[in-house]
């Protein structure tokens, strides 16, 4: 059951560092973005096609990453220039629809066939007391705490990420002390793609990897980020982990091995509950 | 006049329904330039058209000779427009220091910002949430004031302030457009803006009613409170 | 009014049905087949069109509704349960209803993007659920027996085409309802809705119960159509384009319902006709709802409002208002007996004092102003009287009755109304619509003309969205004045009217005391309108009462000219 747990703790990695760009993505540019996994398997496939065609690794690593931050950003320039007004349900509707015509755009593209993703990070890293600890999972949770501790930083001591929270206070006071909210938009969603894309490339080559099941990866992310009510990274980061953990060690209790899948909506809608019990008003409206 | 903020012709609409028609005014760089009118007479709406909040459905808005219509309000920020919104719009979560680097970071910045508020220098590293209404207001004010702007728009200073707060703040906006910027001050309490103002204008029902010299409007107290209150106020004096 | 009303619907209605007849004489067998999907689809597309559409919800898992209404088809089917595959559709409809409601709980306090999470997660466990459990059946291939008289693929057509008019018919009644109307008024604010005694979590738990029941339908049709069911018919990604459809179609109509539903079965096919992969199709469906969104017109939307541009009858904008009734000079009068009697209300925001220890009474049949300077409090005196302040202390006692720790729309139906400053009547409702539905009873026809000649609301078939603000400032005191409320605080009504409209109005607000045997709490900056529709007049300035008394007297006074003017006499 440890050892499930640790297993786990590669996926809850990934689910860690996409809920903190959910959160990034809410908190900062007003949307909650079910498209981010999907974002990110832009640039897994790319890189697949790339080094399954022969590039080094590294090479088409850096690809994939250039093209998820390019489709990511061009997704954010819609998104800023035709609902910079729109509330956070509709640009989220909007997120919806990015997710349909990106998942439909990687079967158009990269085919429907399931695919190898070629990786670096294969073996185990060390057997602590008998338990393995994989390379992946290794790099995945200091992933998840270093962009973690690296993002609180940015956001703190930067003068772009205090125009971000700045942003994120009041939209239209920033805009009238002239910070430039579409292009930081922009950047933001770039951001973020590749961040996503980063973690993909380390959990794809772990798991069966077709776009659907990547790109769905945002649903426990989505629970991570409650976890973190879409404001705390660190309460983000906490939860993808230990949804992570949890879901690899049901995975060794035989019983209910076939139903960790469902973990993440249980999780969703026990947070959710707790959390939003003394909410009564949408406020703006 | 070396330079200054033009309204020409100015015509705003919300939904569908028009709230300004057809003002003209100038705000000289140096100069206090009030915008005084009942509430709903259409004063915030347009300071709002002016820094591109909302949109201008008719005339012309120049700033030292510029057109700035076709900008947006970061490109019209960018060309020399501040704007103080109503209601003390600080960053809450920021702190006093952050507050004021989110527009221009460098050195001397914040002590230049605050030279005008020492109050506030004991507390740079407060969230401006935690600050006093009147030490928000001081620091909206300092925050439009690290943009080195032209033109400084300014919406009802006073609102929900203690009379000795804004008795402290008028001073201040007198000695920014001393330094050189063109202040249009909107504010509902006309004998508080007309104290320091040079020129006044009474914005009615979405047009101007009055255009003048401030003191005109000191001396004859009777013009605004058939403005503001519907008829003359026998036994209550306006203004000294 | 009434038979023209009902005749365009009943056309529709012998029309559609002509329509299913025709189509199924002629169409050939493969593609009556496919329409029979199409027809599955739009079912459940409607049940989404009430959700999505209406109440402006996002929903995620509409094919998960229709999985379980398919699996208990499957289920009734193998148990050969009595009653036949009609009755077990139906029972499939009703089982999806209890997890609707289940799911819908937390977005009766939530966001609709918190929905969108919740429903997306409960599809994907659902996919893994469905996965695991399998269908009744479906191992063995026992096909869902269907009656003999829709027994051929014909014959089912026209029944799933039955199906899917009754339930267009049954959407359209339901819109006609309180209900219906709450709908499309929580998707616009829900403050306003609670405000017109309407409870906003009943609202959204019951528009969730019908979608799912829509998709419970549908799923228990497409059971009895394809036989035997298996879990890849109903995939999450597939909820997804659900929802991109609805959306792009505008499947809050029966007729973008229809179109979304022949979208998505018929262009994978013709794609897949011409030999192009059929994903396209979902990048198509993509494409279009981003430019549905953006423009804020769907198909269906796009054509009505065409449709309504040519058929326009042109209504003179403005000349009703002012040419109706001039009342004889009236002073206002003041009751006696305390109909509104609010004690010690205070309520601060963190360290920031909004209101403190405000008393006041309204007595019955009065027009009372509530006045003050900007932020002097007068706005969260209304949120906190009428429930919408957490956290306020003090009472509120309306005819006798403690109204504390009541929801909103309690204190509303108790006969404590009131309107906003801001926009907020539904833009998507007919002037009669919104009146029906914030009068929270029923009322005549002719109470509305009454009405509508009251405040000069002109012609009852036009829809809010091509009124003026003014208007509708005018058309909620309207509304709130049908529901007979015993006390309506009005907040700022003339905002957006032209100086003559506004006096005009407060002729208007003194009458409403002898009319509606209401008292008026009006908030207003133009003070020429209290001093006119006023008997007495409250002065709020930082959150305190001032002073108060009859308007002449009280303005006069140098304590409130110094809230007004901020003389310096105030600094000393």
């Amino acid at each position: 059951m440890l050892e499930g747990a640790i297993a786990g703790l590669t996926a809850g990695g990934a689910y860690a560092v996409l809920g903190l760009c959910l959160t990034l993505m809410y908190r900062l540019g007003r949307v909650v973005n079910l498209a981010q996994a999907a974002i990110g398997v832009v640039g897994v496939y790319t890189m697949s096609v790339l080094a399954d065609g022969g590039v080094p690794y590294f090479v088409a690593v850096l690809a994939g990453l250039v093209a998820a931050a390019l489709v990511a950003a061009g997704l954010g320039y819609m998104m800023g220039r035709w609902f910079a007004e729109a509330g956070t349900d509709q640009r989220s509707a909007i997120a919806i629809a990015y997710l349909v015509g990106l998942l439909a755009i990687e079967y158009l593209v990269f085919g429907t066939d399931p695919r190898q993703i070629p990786g670096v990070l294969g073996g185990p890293l060390a057997t602590v007391g008998g338990v393995t600890i994989t390379q992946a999972a290794a790099v995945c949770v200091a992933a998840a705490v270093l962009i973690t501790a690296g993002v609180s930083v940015f956001l703190a001591r930067t003068a772009v990420g205090l125009r971000l929270r700045a942003l994120s206070q009041r939209p239209t006071t920033a805009e009238l002390m002239g910070i430039p909210s579409r292009r930081l938009g922009v950047g933001l969603w770039a951001v973020t793609g590749v961040l996503a894309t980063a973690v993909l490339l380390v959990v794809a080559p772990q798991q069966n990897s077709d776009q659907l099941s990547l790109g769905l990866m945002v649903i426990p992310a989505c629970a991570a980020a409650l976890v973190g009510g879409f404001r705390s990274l660190v309460g983000t980061a906490v939860g993808g982990l230990a949804l992570g953990a949890l879901q690899g060690a049901l995975a060794h209790v035989s019983q209910l091995q076939e139903f960790r899948d469902v973990v993440p909506f249980v999780a969703i809608l026990a947070i959710l509950l707790w959390s939003q019990r003394g909410e009564v008003w949408d406020a703006a409206r | 006049m070396t330079s200054s903020l033009v309204l020409d012709d100015v015509t705003v609409a919300r939904g569908g329904a028009p709230i300004v028609r057809g003002v003209s005014l100038t705000a000289p760089a140096g100069e206090v330039t009030a915008l005084l009118g009942p509430n709903g007479a259409g004063k915030t709406t347009l300071l709002e058209s002016v820094s591109g909040v909302i949109p201008i459905t008719g005339g012309t808005v120049s700033l030292n000779g510029g057109r700035l219509n076709a900008l947006d309000r970061v490109a019209r920020a960018r060309a020399g427009i501040a704007h103080v919104e109503q209601g003390r719009t600080v960053f809450p979560d920021l702190t006093v220091a952050e507050n004021i680097l989110v527009v221009r970071r460098g050195p001397g910045v914040i002590d230049k910002a605050l030279e005008l508020f020492p109050e506030l220098h004991k507390r740079l590293d407060v969230a401006a949430s935690l600050l006093s209404g009147g030490e928000q207001q001081m620091l909206v004010l300092a925050r439009a004031l690290a943009a080195r702007p032209s033109a400084l728009l300014i919406d009802e200073m006073s609102l929900g302030l203690a009379p000795v707060i804004v008795q402290r703040l008028l001073p201040v906006v007198r000695d920014l457009a001393a330094s050189g910027v063109a202040v249009l001050l909107v504010e509902q309490f006309a004998t508080l803006a007309l104290k320091i103002a040079d020129t006044a204008h009474v914005l009615s029902g979405g047009t101007l009613t009055y255009s003048g010299p401030a003191a005109g409007l000191r001396s004859a107290p009777e013009r605004l409170h058939a403005a503001y209150l519907g008829e003359p106020l026998p036994g209550v004096a306006g203004g000294s | 009014m009434r038979r023209v009303e009902m005749t365009g619907p009943a056309t529709q209605l012998v029309g559609a049905l002509a329509a299913i007849v025709v189509l199924a004489a002629v169409v050939p067998q493969y593609w009556l087949f496919l329409a029979t999907t199409a027809l599955v689809t739009a079912i459940s597309l409607s049940g989404l069109g009430i959700v999505t559409g209406r109440a402006g919800m996002i929903s995620l898992c509409q094919m998960s509704f229709m999985a379980l209404g398919a699996w208990v088809v499957c289920e009734l089917n193998v148990l050969a349960a009595p009653g036949g595959l009609v009755l077990w559709i139906l029972v499939g409809g009703l089982a999806a209803v209890p997890l609707g409601v289940l799911l819908g709980l937390p977005a009766l306090r939530l966001r609709g993007v918190h929905l969108a999470v919740v429903t997306l997660g409960f599809s994907a466990a659902a996919d893994v659920i469905i996965a695991a459990a399998g269908f009744p059946g479906a191992t063995t291939f026992q096909q869902v027996l269907r009656p003999a008289f829709i027994g051929t693929d014909t014959a089912y057509f026209v029944f799933a085409a039955l199906v899917f008019v009754a339930g267009a018919v049954a959407i359209r009644l339901l819109g006609r309802t309180r209900y219906g109307t709450a709908w499309r008024a929580l998707r616009f604010s829900e403050r306003a809705t609670a405000a017109a005694a309407m409870s906003v979590p009943r609202a959204k738990l019951a528009a969730f119960a019908l979608s799912a029941f829509f998709g419970g339908i549908a799923g228990g049709v497409l059971a009895g159509q394809i036989g035997v069911v298996t879990a890849q018919n109903f995939d999450t990604v597939d909820s997804l384009i659900l929802l991109v459809v609805a959306v792009m179609a505008g499947s809050e109509y029966a007729g973008g319902a229809i179109a979304g539903g022949l979208l998505m079965v018929f262009v994978p096919e013709i794609l897949r006709g011409l030999g192009v992969p059929q994903d396209w199709g979902s990048l198509l469906f993509a494409v279009g709802a981003v430019q549905t969104l953006s423009t804020g017109l769907s198909m269906s939307e796009d054509l009505v409002r065409r449709f309504r541009r040519r058929g326009a009858v042109s209504v003179p904008e403005k000349t009703g208002r002012r040419a109706a009734h001039r009342a004889s000079p009236v002073t206002p009068e003041r009751g006696e007996r305390p109909v509104l009697v609010v004690e010690g209300l205070s309520v601060s925001y963190g360290r920031i004092t909004a209101l403190s220890g405000v008393n006041l009474v309204v007595p019955e049949r009065t027009v009372m102003g509530l006045i003050g300077p900007n932020g002097a409090g007068k706005s969260t005196f209304t949120d906190a009287v009428t429930g919408f302040v957490r956290g306020a202390t003090g009472s509120v006692t309306l005819d006798g009755r403690r109204l504390d720790g009541l929801p909103v729309h309690r204190r509303a139906a108790a006969g404590l109304r009131r309107t906003f400053q801001q926009d907020r009547v539904p833009p998507g409702l007919t002037v009669a619509g919104f009146l029906r539905f914030s009068a929270h009873r029923r009322v005549s026809t002719a109470e509305l003309d009454e009405m509508a000649a009251f405040l000069n609301l002109g012609a009852l078939n036009r829809h809010v969205s091509e009124l003026d603000v003014g208007s509708r400032r005018l058309l909620e005191v309207a509304g709130a004045l049908l529901s007979r409320p015993k006390v309506i605080i009005l907040d700022e009504p003339a905002a957006g009217l032209a100086h003559a409209e506004s006096m005009e109005l407060a002729e208007r607000l003194m009458e409403v005391p002898a009319r509606f045997g209401a008292s008026v709490l009006l908030i207003e900056h133009d003070l020429e309108m209290v001093r006119r529709a006023c008997a007495e007049v409250v002065v709020l300035d930082f959150g305190e009462v001032i002073a108060a008394g009859p308007p002449a007297t009280t303005l006069a006074r140098p304590e409130v000219a110094r809230a007004y003017l901020g003389d310096e006499v105030a600094l000393a």
